[in-house]
């Protein structure tokens, strides 16, 4: 038979202080009379004096607790300290005179859901791209051949006008005048056409819906046609330095490298007040590559440098930065066993990947 | 030999506007007659009762009614030895790869494409037909010389056996 001991000595504090639930126990003012371990972790991470609780917290959360205490309810609060969100579910149980109120900690399941919506938001971003890519493909095609048809037919035209006897000179004149103009109109209409061409080519390689796997790929085609994306950002204002090393095609998810490159790209440019630069660096060291993307803008203040990369810290304020952007960069890299490092100081900041050559895949267990 | 016939092209893509820029493009260029379809189910019943001679065909891929391999490989059913373009703007290599090895695809073409890479395509394609029609007179004729040669055999023995 099973013996379960129900010895005294095994009291419930005690047993508190191993349960990994924030839990707190107050007198019916709120007043602290006994924190458990996990507790004191939670408030030293948010930095605050445990003895003040309910007056550190802000003054609605403090109602909120109030509110708690008294319905012995459950409510949710979002705490913002030091840049940092959390989210918890306050619950509270009565015992006697006293109260246990338990601090259930859900931001990493939240942070882990709004990262799934994030990386959702950049899946459907890259197939509306390819989809618009390709509706704009055929009337471009059209428009594209049809430009170079109309030239031809001016040069015949021409060709048969200029064969006429019968032209007085002033008619013969205005001929060359007019195929002159037509023929440079063409030509205009050919490098407009180009270079949507080339935007509609950059916009297919940028989101390569086809290719979630593995493959070898090569890196700078990816920075490229970013960079092509990214253009109306940095357009007459930044400038992009690229010093490419001669570097090997890479086994990597191209569209899942691009999203990072595209990050890293936009952040620098948000970085930069007015004009400064942008360089672009890839190198091999030995068995990995390494591409840095450095700027020369205001820098990441030294006690933020550490969280840049936490799902969340932002300090770009609401509706302007969700705080994912780099916590999903450095997932990539992650999943395809790299590393990404950050260094910054006055003169501006430095990302640098490094990405092994091949064997990237990992292996899933389980 | 006889007279230089126009070469017939078969065109076939369900947007209208890219069937009139390459009409337009050949019509100034080339003196080759187009055949121009936006359906490919239509194409494929005149394949099998109007048209009765055919040098090249180029299918758009992405189609509402039929995909352009699937097309492409009704006109081989039918005109074997003709060759085969696929016109498209949907820059999928798995696909052009599966057309090549299906439908024995002559070339791939991508949209947005450049005239003077169209018609140098187009010109090598019928250059083929041609020669493969050459070929074909070639063999007849061989094939006739050899059953007049043994009808002649065939006579000699008889005289003289």
């Amino acid at each position: 038979m099973l013996q379960i001991d129900r010895s005294p000595a095994t009291s419930s504090l005690e047993l508190s202080e191993i349960l990994p639930i924030p839990m707190v126990k107050l007198d019916p003012k709120g007043k602290v009379l006994f924190m458990n371990r996990a507790s004191h972790e939670l408030l030293s991470g948010m930095q605050i004096d445990p003895a003040t609780l309910s007056h550190a917290l802000p003054h609605r959360h403090r109602s909120l607790l109030r509110q708690a205490l008294r319905e012995k309810s459950a409510e949710e609060m979002r705490w913002v300290q030091n840049g940092r969100s959390l989210h918890l579910v306050f619950k509270v149980a009565e015992d006697g005179g006293s109260a246990y109120l338990f601090m259930i900690d859900l931001t990493a399941q939240e942070e882990a859901k709004a990262q799934l919506a994030q990386s959702e938001k950049m899946a459907s971003l890259g197939l509306l791209v390819a989809g618009l890519a390709h509706e704009i493909n055929t009337p471009l095609g059209a428009i594209h051949s049809n430009n170079d048809t109309v030239s031809r037919s001016i040069e015949k035209i021409r060709q048969i006008l200029e064969g006429q006897e019968n032209l007085t000179s002033a008619d013969r004149q205005r001929v060359q005048q007019l195929v002159g103009i037509l023929r440079e109109v063409c030509q205009n209409n050919a490098l407009a056409t180009e270079r949507m061409i080339s935007v509609v080519g950059s916009l297919k390689n940028f989101a390569r819906v086809d290719e979630a796997e593995f493959k070898k790929a090569d890196l700078h085609e990816g920075i490229e046609s970013t960079l092509t994306i990214v253009q109306h950002q940095l357009k007459n204002r930044i400038r992009v330095e690229k010093q490419y090393g001669n570097i090997p095609l890479v086994e990597c998810q191209p569209n899942r490298l691009n999203q990072v490159f595209m990050n890293l790209l936009v952040n620098a440019s948000q970085s930069i007040p007015d004009q400064g630069a942008i360089t672009i660096r890839t190198a091999r060291k030995g068995d990995s590559i390494e591409i840095s993307i450095s700027d020369t803008g205001v820098g990441i203040p030294p006690e933020n440098v550490s969280k840049v990369f936490d799902p969340g810290f932002t300090t770009k304020g609401v509706g302007v930065g969700t705080g994912l952007g780099l916590s999903i960069c450095y997932k990539i890299i992650e999943e395809h066993q790299g590393k990404i490092d950050v260094e910054s100081g006055d003169q501006g900041t430095t990302f640098t990947i490094t990405l092994p050559l091949g064997h990237g895949r990992k292996v899933k267990s389980g | 030999m006889a007279e230089r016939e126009r070469p017939v092209i078969l065109l076939v893509d369900d947007e209208e506007m890219i069937i009139t820029s390459i009409k337009s493009f050949l019509a100034v260029e080339t003196d080759y007659e187009l055949l121009a379809y936006t359906s490919p189910v239509k194409a494929v019943e005149d394949l099998q009762t109007k048209i009765k001679s055919l040098d090249l065909v180029i299918s758009d891929y992405l189609m509402p009614e039929m995909d352009g391999i699937s097309f492409l490989a009704e006109v081989k059913k039918r005109f074997p030895l003709v060759p085969r373009i696929l016109l498209t703007g949907y820059a999928d290599k798995e696909n052009a790869i599966k057309a090549i090895n299906n439908v024995g695809l002559y070339q791939y073409i991508e949209k947005p494409w450049d005239n003077d890479d169209l018609r140098l395509i187009i010109r090598n394609g019928l250059e083929k037909t041609i020669l493969l029609k050459q070929l074909e007179e070639k063999v007849r004729e061989a094939e006739k010389v050899h059953k007049e040669l043994s009808d002649v055999q065939k006579e000699i023995l008889r005289v003289f056996v």
